[in-house]
């Protein structure tokens, strides 16, 4: 290799080339599959919207957030470390930062222009003669190459690298901002769309972004390569410091699961309440906004205050696994943590008792904000309006109970989402922790294109509603299979006590039958049947997941 | 293997107090919370070991000079390495395990390892698994002594063993050298030889 630019392309190759060989097999049997049937007289038309999803979005989705990590250099760093990702190793080679930057973003470009323009070809590529012909399809494709999908695709891997690259001053805010920059790219692209704004227009909003994420990425590496992070740390450090002249001396911790419960606290449980705290006022400010506005704007305000908590939940969740977020190790558990003589059960107790009390204080913190911000806006009349209305047509008790139902289920699908990965990130295995990232996200791109073709067909939304139940029955079957598997193993592994499981057990079924039994009178329907309720209770209340946390964790503490 | 009578996998899961309880381990990796200072760094480790010695633990901390407001992040890595070792030792532990301690320390914080080492045996007569690859540190303190490479054990015997059985003309070699008689050099051999 006789040129930085091919050496960074040799790396590159060497990091895709089993993706880009599984998905060009993948084309190839599903293309030979197609003209296969095509001869037998039983074509397989991707006019359809079902099998275009399942054979043709579904892998290029896939391979997209595979090409996002593989370029960003993403699976190989700490996204949520304060540094940059860049690898620190390619700083000291004698190549410029322009270089650094520009190599991978041009072959990342590169990548994600022939996988889109790939895509393409094959959705509108039909058997037919010896190799197939390329036709118009119903749904839009009715013309030359889209050029902005793939220069979309490029853009969002461009302003990726940029993010990832860049150094910041607190740990986890890499993620937040390069979620809500990419999430806001989308949006404008998707909102042009819907309103069937000119491709070229497109092309002219994106193809500026092109240089602008190079030079972030410019900047990022050259920071980077100066050894410059910044440290915002420190802020909340010299606030405490200001009260530590008030605080008395501290005694001692009566027991040893309270000093673990003080240690978790003080590693990720003020983490949610502080980011909300963040989000809330810029949340809050739409309230004074829409005074003059429409009861929809007050609304749509208030509901997005209420699932703040979830949504910041699920970034927070990768912090809360984490025992020591200064080890080498990004997934094993620290020395420090490991020695500690306590069982791992009673270390997991510790993070679930700390991510409760985290997700009460969040609560408070937004109920008291969102109260505030209702009555100095003059909005508050507006809400008590509503709640009028609803208990002259529910009827008291049920209104106020299905607000206060309403609140716990917000409540606790931000305690599930903190504790929902445990078991995975404490594993402490790297491959199960980035494959179930990397499933999630593919998820996560095809549930819309899914969630319009079960929309759009009446067949399919029925077909689907009357296996639900049997759908809900097996899901039911494989979460108490794999209870019972748990307890088995927790069981043999001494790793929880015969009074901690038959304790948990009895909890468990309290909540489900607490949740059932609320279920059957606020549908209380002949519409609705019961055991359906039943089901639905089962698959709510966690069990699996959070029972296998101690078991991932001893995993991981010995291996 | 078992240590005070246990398989040390299954039961400091199952039974953290009877085993991990009775172990002072410092780690190579520098892994103590950088959030906490030393105060909180004790008061948390305290509550873990019934045998804490608070009386003990001032007195190391004041012999290692570690200010109780100072943050762990704050600290040198050889004042962390005293932190560490702060805590490993206050409980009296029975068995003392040292990861690498001395890796990349200066004299004087590898003087105090070494010190505590010697003061934990000596006085205490508990046991201290060290390993180093400072074999010069190793001949200062150990009483056996166990060579690993590649994963193998190549010698295992009490020190003063290992010297008597390579001594050579009535001169006893140092430990570096028995371990590279017993390993072999690694080196490549230089080119057009």
């Amino acid at each position: 290799m006789r040129s930085p630019a091919i050496a960074i392309a040799w790396e590159f190759g060497q990091r895709v080339r089993l993706g880009m060989m599984v998905l060009f097999v993948y084309m190839l049997v599903v293309g030979t599959i197609m003209l296969v049937r095509f001869k037998m007289g039983q074509p397989v038309s991707l006019g359809d919207v079902g099998k275009m999803v399942a054979l043709v979005v579904g892998p290029v989705a896939m391979t997209f957030m595979y090409f996002l990590g593989v370029f960003s250099f993403g699976f190989a760093s700490d996204l949520a470390a304060r540094e940059s990702t860049y690898p620190a190793r390619m700083f000291t080679l004698p190549v410029t930062t322009r270089a650094l930057a520009g190599w991978p973003m041009f072959y990342g470009a590169s990548a994600m222009t022939v996988l889109f323009l790939a895509g393409e070809f094959f959705l509108r590529w039909e058997p037919a003669g010896i190799l197939g012909r390329f036709v118009v399809r119903e749904w839009g494709f009715d013309g030359p190459l889209m050029i902005w999908p793939p220069l979309l695709a490029a853009v969002f891997l461009a302003w990726t690298q940029a993010l990832t690259w860049m150094a910041y001053g607190w740990r986890g805010l890499r993620v937040i901002v390069t979620v809500l920059c990419l999430i806001s790219l989308d949006a404008s692209v998707f909102v042009a769309t819907q309103y069937k704004i000119p491709d070229l227009v497109l092309v002219a909003f994106l193809l500026p972004q092109l240089p602008l994420a190079y030079l972030a990425a410019c900047f990022a590496i050259s920071r980077a390569r100066r050894g410059d992070v910044p440290d915002w740390r420190g802020m909340p450090a010299r606030l405490s410091r200001i009260s530590d002249v008030f605080r008395r001396q501290r005694d001692h911790f009566p027991s040893a699961a309270r000093a673990q419960m003080w240690f978790e606290w003080r590693q990720h449980g003020r983490s949610l309440p502080v980011w909300v705290a963040i989000l809330l006022p810029f949340e809050l400010a739409l309230l004074f906004l829409a005074r003059d506005e429409p009861e929809a704007m007050t609304f749509f305000t208030v509901f997005g205050v209420l699932l703040t908590p979830p949504l910041m939940a699920g970034f927070v969740a990768a912090t809360v696994s984490r025992s020591n977020t200064s080890g080498r190790d990004a997934y094993g558990v620290p020395p420090f943590t490991a020695t500690r003589p306590l069982t791992s059960a009673a270390l997991i107790a510790a993070k679930l008792k700390v991510t409760l009390l985290s997700t009460l204080a969040t609560w408070l913190l937004v109920l008291v904000a969102l109260l505030l911000g209702l009555a100095l806006s003059g909005t508050l009349s507006v809400v008590i309006q509503r709640v009028n209305e609803g208990i002259e047509f529910f009827g008291r008790s049920r209104t106020v109970v299905s607000m206060l139902l309403g609140l716990l289920a917000l409540m606790a699908s931000t305690w599930k989402r903190l504790v929902h990965s445990l078991f995975l990130d404490l594993s402490g295995r790297e491959w199960l922790i980035k494959s179930s990232v990397l499933l999630a996200l593919s998820l996560l791109v095809i549930i819309w294109p899914i969630g319009r073709w079960i929309h759009d067909d009446r067949n399919v939304l029925t077909a689907l509603l009357n296996a639900l139940p049997l759908v809900l029955a097996v899901l039911v079957c494989v979460k108490m299979s794999a209870a019972a598997w748990i307890a088995t193993r927790l069981y043999d592994g001494r790793l929880v006590s015969d009074r901690t499981l038959v304790t948990g057990v009895a909890a468990w079924l309290v909540a489900v039958l607490a949740l059932f039994g609320l279920f059957t009178w606020f549908w209380s329907t002949p519409h609705v049947a019961h055991y359906f309720l039943l089901l639905i209770a089962i698959l709510e209340i966690p069990l699996a997941r959070l029972s296998a946390a101690p078991l991932a964790l001893a995993w991981n503490r010995h291996r | 293997m078992r240590v005070f009578g246990k398989d040390p996998v299954a039961d400091p899961v199952a039974d953290p107090v009877a085993v991990l309880s009775r172990i002072g381990y410092l780690s190579e990796e520098n892994d103590l919370p950088g959030w906490m200072n030393v105060a909180g760094l004790i008061r948390y480790s305290r509550a873990f070991y019934p045998a804490w010695d608070d009386a003990y633990a001032e007195e190391l901390r004041q012999a290692f000079a570690l200010d109780p407001a100072a943050r762990i992040r704050s600290l040198s890595k050889g004042q962390k390495a005293r932190a560490g070792l702060l805590i490993a030792l206050a409980y009296r532990p029975e068995l003392l395990v040292l990861d690498e301690p001395s890796s990349g320390l200066d004299p004087i914080v590898r003087r105090d390892i070494l010190g505590a080492v010697l003061r934990t045996i000596a006085h205490e007569g508990r046991t201290v698994l060290f390993s180093s690859h400072l074999l010069e540190e190793v001949e200062q303190v150990a009483d056996h002594v166990t060579m690993i490479s590649q994963g193998r054990i190549v010698l295992s015997a009490p020190l003063s063993t290992i010297k008597e059985s390579h001594r050579v003309d009535g001169r006893v070699p140092s430990l570096d050298e028995i371990f590279v008689a017993h390993v072999g050099t690694a080196a490549a051999p230089e080119p057009g030889t």
